[in-house]
């Protein structure tokens, strides 16, 4: 099978062998693919530049295994340059990908939002909030989305209340003291809405919670990096 | 033929870019030509193998507890560099005349690698800014997207313990023609480019 032009991004690349590399694609049309350049390391192959993380490429591959192989590779769009914090951000995003999506399983939604993601990360503003977004519609995509709106019995969640996570029903209502996530951080998640430093605190580890029950093992590695950064 | 020979043939095929043909071709030189080579070279690999380890100041390869670089008297303790391998080391040994010290990664941030600041061996580098002699803290990791992630990693790292960090330049090569160059490169020279 030959596919050309695929619009794609490497998520992850990995030194194979003398001269090749192995590569994790997220592609538009085939979800997550799995990718052998063969000749593609040194200093004298533009390959080699070309085929880094958050550049947007168009590929074609021979091959309908679960390892394809790179035919030809150019980069139709300006580089992005995300340096610093942002790259980390970026890196986590792939971590998320490779972790969660299971190979040749196409989402063309989740990748234009990822194109957008890595985007609002070149163009600054709140990290946080660029990468809470992503999670959401992340999980929404792979369909273990929880609706952050209504609590588990539909009702609408109160502003002033506090709920926890129980995984198939939703969240329900504890008490105002209680360990939870504010019903504020939550709708404004729903809503779109850019919420506070300390909401946005709330919604990055209600959506650990939410991740991790997927995850069904190890912890994200960039999780303690961007820990770290934070501090 | 010989079981040995066959299984000395497979040994050599460790080595990167040995294929069985070259292997074969070693392994008969070795053999027909040089026997003194050979078992010279058999000692030392097992020398190395045996002895070699890390330095406990930089995490170079040497055999001593304190390997040259760190315990030469002459060399500036003002400014520290950081690379990813010994190679990358010895390639700036070579190409610079940096006076000062050095710091190996063996390796870079990756998390889909599994390879986090521990496996790096930062907390040593931190201890090592405590000490207060660190001004300059040069990072020298690869032009790639892990190489820049670790870089601003440790640029977090000197600045909270008050050390200055700058980061090599990366852009065309001596002798390029812009023409020619890949975009990426270009783009981060056009975005790194210097007052004249």
């Amino acid at each position: 099978m030959r596919v050309q032009e695929q619009a794609a991004f490497v998520l992850h690349r990995r030194q194979y062998s003398e001269s090749s590399l192995l590569l994790e694609l997220l592609t538009v049309d085939y979800g997550r693919v799995g990718c052998i350049a063969r000749g593609a390391r040194g200093v004298r192959n533009q390959a080699s530049a070309l085929l880094q993380a958050f550049q947007e490429l168009a590929l074609d591959w021979s091959g309908g295994g679960d390892l394809v192989r790179l035919v030809r590779a150019e980069a139709p769009q300006p580089i992005l340059l995300l340096q610093g914090a942002s790259a980390l951000a970026g890196l986590y995003c792939n971590e998320l990908l490779v972790r969660l999506l299971p190979r040749r399983d196409p989402h063309p939604h989740l990748y234009l939002r990822y194109r957008q993601t890595l985007q609002a990360l070149a163009d600054g503003g709140s990290l946080a909030w660029t990468l809470r977004r992503f999670e959401r519609d992340l999980l929404r995509d792979l369909g273990y989305a929880a609706d952050y709106a209504s609590d588990a019995s539909g009702a609408e969640l109160d502003a002033q209340g506090r709920y926890r996570f129980e995984p198939e029903h939703g969240f329900v209502r504890v008490a105002d003291s209680a360990p939870g996530y504010a019903g504020a951080a939550l709708r404004a998640l729903a809503g779109d809405r850019l919420p506070d430093a300390t909401q946005l605190r709330e919604l990055r580890r209600m959506l650990r919670e939410l991740i991790t029950l997927q995850l069904r093992g190890a912890p994200l590695r960039s999780w303690s990096l961007l820990t770290d950064l934070s501090r | 033929m010989s079981p040995l020979l066959d299984e000395l043939v497979q040994a050599l095929r460790c080595l990167p870019g040995v294929g069985i043909k070259s292997a074969q071709r070693m392994a008969f030189h070795l053999l027909e030509r040089d026997r003194a080579g050979a078992r010279r070279l058999a000692e030392k690999l097992a020398a190395a193998a045996d002895r070699i380890g890390q330095c406990a100041r930089c995490r170079t390869f040497t055999e001593v507890a304190v390997c040259a670089l760190c315990a030469a008297p002459g060399r500036e303790d003002e400014q520290l560099c950081i690379v990813e391998t010994p190679a990358d080391l010895y390639a700036l040994e070579q190409a610079t005349g940096y006076r000062g010290r050095y710091f190996v990664l063996h390796g870079r941030l990756s998390p889909l690698d599994g390879c986090g600041p521990r496996e790096l061996g930062l907390d040593h580098l931190v201890a090592r800014l405590a000490e207060g002699q660190v001004r300059e803290l040069i990072v020298a990791t690869n032009p790639t997207v892990e190489g820049e992630v670790t870089a601003h990693y440790l640029a977090e790292i000197a600045r909270a313990a008050g050390v200055v960090p700058s980061r090599i330049a990366h852009g065309v090569p001596v002798g390029g023609e812009l023409e020619y160059i890949d975009r990426s490169t270009l783009a981060h020279a056009f975005s790194g480019r210097q007052k004249v």
